[in-house]
């Protein structure tokens, strides 16, 4: 390999299909970041396939871990965890319906034991997991011309639920994203799939996209490009599969161990 | 032309590991070595885009043929994601071998070499099917 690796740059011989990319991402694109609407607009039926490989991973992984039913959201706290501790509430008894006080830093912290929590790891990301997520949102929508995109926004939001997931446990990432990963995969997939028929159905191309541009009263100018929605499918996909994947091979191995240590 | 040569040596060596790793009959070991060779196919690709030039983004004093180029980036941009969706597959592979057989050896199927070797259909061999394993899963569920 590392001789080919050797050679492989001294045998070009044809001039790089990516040569104009420059111009056409601006010009038909509307990004100035080439990557990013490469991915997103010139190449988008590579991306497509990407994702639909990814929904089936992310299945295949459900299927595999879970035994009966692979449906259905994170588990939820249970109501008796607060029942067998009163102190868990807070002392103002209107707050009495509420679960726990403002003094917890993780909702579910308490449902580990003690001798496997961190108070240092739960403070850290109960302060980072707000900032994650909207530095996720900034990547997704800076992405056509400034370094960013759906694959980069979608792994962040990933780190903050992973984060949630190591301090809490697994009742931690049903309170954190209390939604069946299944419903987003399906809705990333269905968004950029849409993406793809509008165009078709308009009269255009397959995947086509359409800059559009007017002046808003307070934000100035605004330039939207459809492939944005395009990437607001991958950007769904990529938490889908990383809730997935959390809940499969994180909450749901807890819980079989868990089992499995009862018997 | 100059050649980067710590790209090479880093491609050569994460082939090799991963290469090594990937002849293993455990499947963990076949996940590690999959893991390596896919990151040495991704440095292979950045290789392969050629010399290294300014960041394919549009501004203003950057003319397009100093940029790198960006067709080798979308792709492995596309292959990371790719390999973390393996990889999960591969884990949870792992994990369910586990709960069934408390080992994940990948090891040789007697039936298959049986019929490939053209001895006949397993049935007609032995004539009986082994029990399974008391300690999975399954028992409670037959």
């Amino acid at each position: 390999m590392m001789g080919v690796a050797a050679a492989v740059v001294g045998v070009r011989a044809a001039a790089p299909v990516s040569a104009g990319w420059a111009d056409l991402a601006y010009s038909f694109g509307g990004g100035k970041n080439i990557v990013n609407v490469a991915l997103v607009d010139i190449r988008a039926w590579d991306t497509m396939g990407e994702i639909s490989v990814l929904i089936a991973a992310a299945t295949g992984v459900a299927s595999l871990i879970f035994i009966r039913r692979r449906t259905g959201a994170p588990p939820r706290i249970p109501v008796d965890v607060y029942a067998a501790e009163p102190d868990a509430r807070d002392d103002d008894p209107s707050n009495d319906d509420r679960p726990l006080g403002p003094r917890a830093w993780l909702l579910a912290g308490r449902t580990l034991p003690p001798e496997n929590r961190s108070i240092i790891l739960e403070v850290t990301v109960r302060l980072l997991f707000h900032t994650a997520i909207i530095v996720s949102l900034y990547l997704l929508f800076a992405g056509h011309n400034r370094p960013g995109g759906g694959f980069a926004g979608g792994l962040v939001v990933g780190l903050a639920l992973i984060g949630r997931y190591l301090a809490g446990g697994r009742y931690e990432l049903g309170e954190a994203l209390p939604v069946d990963a299944g419903v987003v995969l399906g809705l990333g997939l269905m968004i950029a799939v849409g993406t793809g028929v509008v165009g078709l159905v308009l009269g255009g191309e397959v995947l086509q996209s359409v800059i559009w541009q007017w002046s808003l009263p307070v934000f100035g100018e605004v330039k939207l490009v459809t492939s944005l929605f395009f990437d607001i499918g991958v950007y769904l996909v990529v938490v889908g599969l990383l809730l997935d994947v959390l809940r499969s091979l994180g909450a749901e191995v807890d819980r079989q161990r868990i089992e499995a240590d009862q018997l | 032309m100059s050649v980067n040569v710590v790209l090479i040596v880093a491609v050569g060596v994460l082939f090799g590991t991963g290469v090594y790793l990937l002849m293993e009959r455990s499947l963990t070991r076949v996940l590690l070595g999959f893991v390596l060779v896919g990151n040495g196919v991704n440095l292979l690709i950045l290789h392969m885009g050629g010399p290294a030039g300014e960041a394919p983004i549009i501004a203003d004093g950057v003319a397009a043929s100093e940029m790198n180029d960006p067709l080798p980036q979308a792709l492995i941009l596309t292959a990371i994601v790719i390999t973390f969706g393996v990889t999960a597959f591969i884990l949870a592979m792992i994990y369910r071998s586990w709960r069934l057989a408390h080992g994940d050896l990948v090891v040789d199927d007697v039936d298959d070499r049986r019929v490939a070797s053209g001895a006949g259909s397993p049935e007609e061999a032995d004539g009986e099917v082994e029990a399974q394993p008391a300690d999975t899963e399954f028992e409670g569920l037959r």
